[in-house]
């Protein structure tokens, strides 16, 4: 069990706090999300050993971007 | 190279962000520019990239977190085509059964002469009744199946029950060889006459429904649009927002838009109701389906398809007309228990007859005649009709009403609640006066506080502003404190602008006497100030609507309590009132304030009905009982109305009241009628005296009287 924590930028409201949690939780792996709406904060707990690529692609099709 | 375009609903957006990120995935696509409404919950794409299909639209949606499909496109020609189409098959099969139950009916004829000179043949017999039970008769066997499947009973299994009976009797007299009279001519002749009941119904339907229909011819099939220079035709669906279109002399408008050149008058009557034409040129608003009478006009689009005014008006009455009033729960209750009960009133009506050695075929018989004559189905008919009928009228007198319980509901109103501005008057307000405090000129308040004023969308923020011909100043540091005033800073300094109360309480001093007369004349005065002084006051006033007095007087002589409501000081709004002649006066309240009032009233058991036309009126307007818009007010009054007047008359709330009596009484009319019709025909069946032909018959009337009577309600007029 591993976890990360992202920073995501665009998101304003809680539709879009929804979305990054349910394209981040559909990665296979992937267990938990957390997202703070007001510091983008984004943690994410797996399993699996994932690449940061994968989550940051995952936001990034979803149309926010990834600070750090 | 050819375009492709997409139309898609799109699901789970809840802000502008939402649908501006997936307007962002979608346009990283190669050769797609994508367009998502948020209000409508819909996208639409154009791709000249032949590789992009729907599919793939939809996964770039869907990795964005939101649910996509392909928009199902409702057009109104189809559904009326449809409608037009069931109709047909209806009459069809009543054509067939009434042509094959004609020779039962001869027969008969003959034998109530006492001449037998003709006897049809049982096995002809037989053919002609099979067929109008199985064929014709179909449709009430999977009715009656759907309905019980469905855990209740309604009219067709009264039907099924009672031909079936019938039907059953008589084919097993002619299997068994049985000495009997056949009863084919019952089954038959009492399916024709519901069948008949049917047409008449849906006929009566249809005609409520045509109102809309003409409102959908009115606009084009086509417009001219500009590309690049060149004019092109093309079909409406197609209009995009942001289009331009040029609209020639004597040409519908295809849909909604703002003009950019040209001038003409246009002829909006089948919107407001309105006969003379209205004005427009550069920067007014064209509607979609209104007549452009002599100028040519060029116009961006602004709203398309399902969006504009014209659609939303009709989607508006079609589903009031589908709505159901309190009312009809009584009805659907009364049914609901009524086909059971009559079910068991057959039983026992053929048990007793059984019993009292009148044989079981005419036990039977008289059974069936109950089955038949209680069918509810006039019962059913009662409210929808009157109501669809109701809110048609309401429509082309400049009533919208959005639904059943609402027309049900203003005719019980005991208090009107107008908001002043926009509602009772015009809501153009101008600028009567500048008034100095002490001796700053006029100029310098005026120009002042129009660039406070800049920062705000209040009508009297308008109004300043265009007084004042070119901007003086610029202000920065702008707030607002809702329905008090502005602040903001003006070369380093903060300046105040709002209420007499709010400038009194920041700058600390008094306001003069000198603005006493204004405020008895009804202007509402804006002042303006500084932390230390008061430097002087804009008196300002609108019209009021011409019939706004009659309205008030008219409303108050039928002892319903009218109140006038608004933000102006009291002594100005005193005025006002005693021009109206309103008896009740809320001034001085606070946006934030108005539902409070409506809340008051309603504690005091008034059933209140609100009217307005500003987004601050939208929480009153929710909390009333019965919530009126004016349609020319902003989308989020209109949003949270229950009723909309087209026509921005105050009279017309007086209107919806008398249209409301009208189709109540109406309603009660019908319910009478259909309960007259099966509460003494119930009895008269028991008693065996009805045979279920004269049952039938009488039942199809009991149909035809209560749909007839709805429609005389077409004839309801204004009074004036």
């Amino acid at each position: 069990m591993a976890n990360i924590t992202l920073t995501v930028k665009g998101m304003s409201c809680m539709g879009c706090v929804k979305s990054v949690k349910g394209v981040l939780e559909a990665i296979k792996g992937v267990s938990k999300v957390d997202v703070d709406l007001a510091s983008g904060k984004t943690i994410i707990e797996y399993e699996a050993p994932i690449d940061v690529s994968v989550f940051e692609k995952a936001i990034d099709e979803a149309g926010f971007d990834v600070v750090s | 190279m050819s375009e492709k375009q997409f139309d898609l609903d799109v699901k789970g957006m809840t802000c502008a962000a939402c649908s501006a990120r997936i307007e962002r995935v979608l346009n990283k696509l190669e050769g797609v520019n994508a367009n998502v409404n948020l209000a409508a919950e819909s996208a639409h794409v154009t791709s000249s990239n032949p590789d992009i299909d729907l599919e793939q639209i939809i996964q770039t949606i869907e990795k964005t977190g939101f649910q996509a499909s392909e928009l199902e496109k409702v057009d109104p020609a189809q559904k009326s085509l449809e409608k037009e189409q069931e109709y047909r098959k209806l009459r069809f099969q009543f054509a067939v059964s009434a042509l094959l139950t004609v020779p039962f009916l001869i027969e008969m004829l003959f034998m109530l002469t006492g001449y037998h000179l003709w006897h049809m043949p049982p096995l002809l017999q037989l053919i002609l009744a099979s067929i109008v039970q199985f064929y014709a008769g179909l449709k009430f066997y999977k009715g009656a199946y759907k309905s019980l499947a469905g855990g209740g009973a309604n009219m067709d299994v009264l039907v099924v029950l009672g031909t079936s009976a019938a039907y059953l009797l008589s084919l097993g007299i002619m299997v068994f060889g049985l000495s009997g009279h056949l009863y084919f001519e019952a089954s038959a002749s009492v399916i024709t006459l519901v069948l008949l009941g049917k047409l008449l119904e849906l006929r009566a339907k249809a005609k409520t429904g045509f109102a809309i229909q003409k409102l959908l011819h009115l606009q084009p099939k086509t417009a001219f649009v500009e590309k690049e220079g060149i004019l092109e035709e093309i079909s409406v669906e197609k209009l995009h927002v942001g289009d331009i279109f040029v609209v020639k002399a004597g040409e519908n408008i295809p849909t909604d838009g703002i003009v950019l050149e040209g001038s003409s008058l246009v002829d909006e009557s089948m919107m407001t109701g309105e006969s003379l034409p209205v004005p427009k040129a550069k920067g007014d608003r064209v509607v979609g389906a209104t007549k452009n009478a002599d100028g040519m006009l060029k116009c961006q689009a602004t709203k398309v398809g399902s969006e504009t005014f014209l659609a939303s008006v009709v989607k508006l009455i079609e589903e009031a007309q589908g709505s159901k009033a309190p009312i009809q729960r009584l009805a659907d209750t009364i049914s609901g228990i009524f086909v059971p009960v009559v079910v068991g009133i057959a039983l026992m009506t053929f048990i007793a007859w059984w019993i009292l050695g009148e044989g079981f075929e005419n036990a039977l018989i008289n059974a069936v005649a109950v089955l038949v004559i209680a069918c509810p189905c006039a019962l059913g008919l009662a409210t929808p009709t009157a109501i669809m009928v109701g809110v048609g009228r309401g429509a082309s007198e400049g009533i919208l009403i959005k639904n059943a319980e609402v027309l049900e509901k203003i005719g019980k109103i005991t208090a009107v609640v107008f908001d002043k501005t926009g509602t009772l008057t015009y809501g153009d307000v101008k600028v009567n006066a500048v008034i100095a405090h002490d001796d700053a000129s006029e100029e310098e308040i005026l120009t002042r506080c129009a660039a406070l004023e800049e920062g705000s969308t209040h009508p009297l923020a308008k109004a300043v502003l265009s007084a004042v011909s070119s901007p003086k100043y610029t202000m920065s540091d702008f707030q607002n404190v809702s329905g008090q005033g502005i602040s903001g800073v003006i070369d380093g300094v903060v300046y105040y602008a709002g209420s007499l109360r709010f400038i009194a309480q920041m700058s600390g001093c008094d306001v003069s006497e000198k603005i006493k007369p204004y405020l008895d004349e009804g202007n509402s005065i804006v002042a303006l100030g500084t932390k230390e002084t008061i430097l002087g006051y804009v008196a300002l006033s609108d019209t009021i609507r011409e019939s706004a007095k009659e309205a008030i007087a008219k409303l108050q002589e039928r002892k319903i309590k009218v109140y006038m409501l608004t933000g102006d000081h009291h002594a100005s709004a005193q005025a006002v009132a005693k021009n109206l002649g309103v008896s009740h006066l809320f001034s001085e309240v606070l946006p934030s304030q108005k539902a409070d009032k409506i809340a008051e009233l309603k504690a005091q058991n008034e059933c209140v009905c609100m009217v307005g036309d500003g987004i601050n009126d939208a929480p009153a307007l929710a909390l009333s009982d019965v919530a009126v818009a004016m349609a020319q007010g902003s989308d989020i009054a209109i949003e949270s109305a229950d009723l909309i007047l087209t026509k921005n008359d105050p009279m017309n709330v007086l209107h919806a009241i008398d249209l409301s009596h009208a189709t109540m009484s109406k309603i009660k009319q019908n319910l009478f009628l259909a309960f007259v019709y099966n509460t003494l025909a119930i009895p008269l069946a028991f008693l065996g005296m009805l045979s279920p032909v004269v049952a039938g018959a009488a039942m199809a009337m009991s149909s035809v009287s209560v749909v007839s009577n709805s429609l005389l309600l077409r004839r309801w007029k204004i009074k004036l």
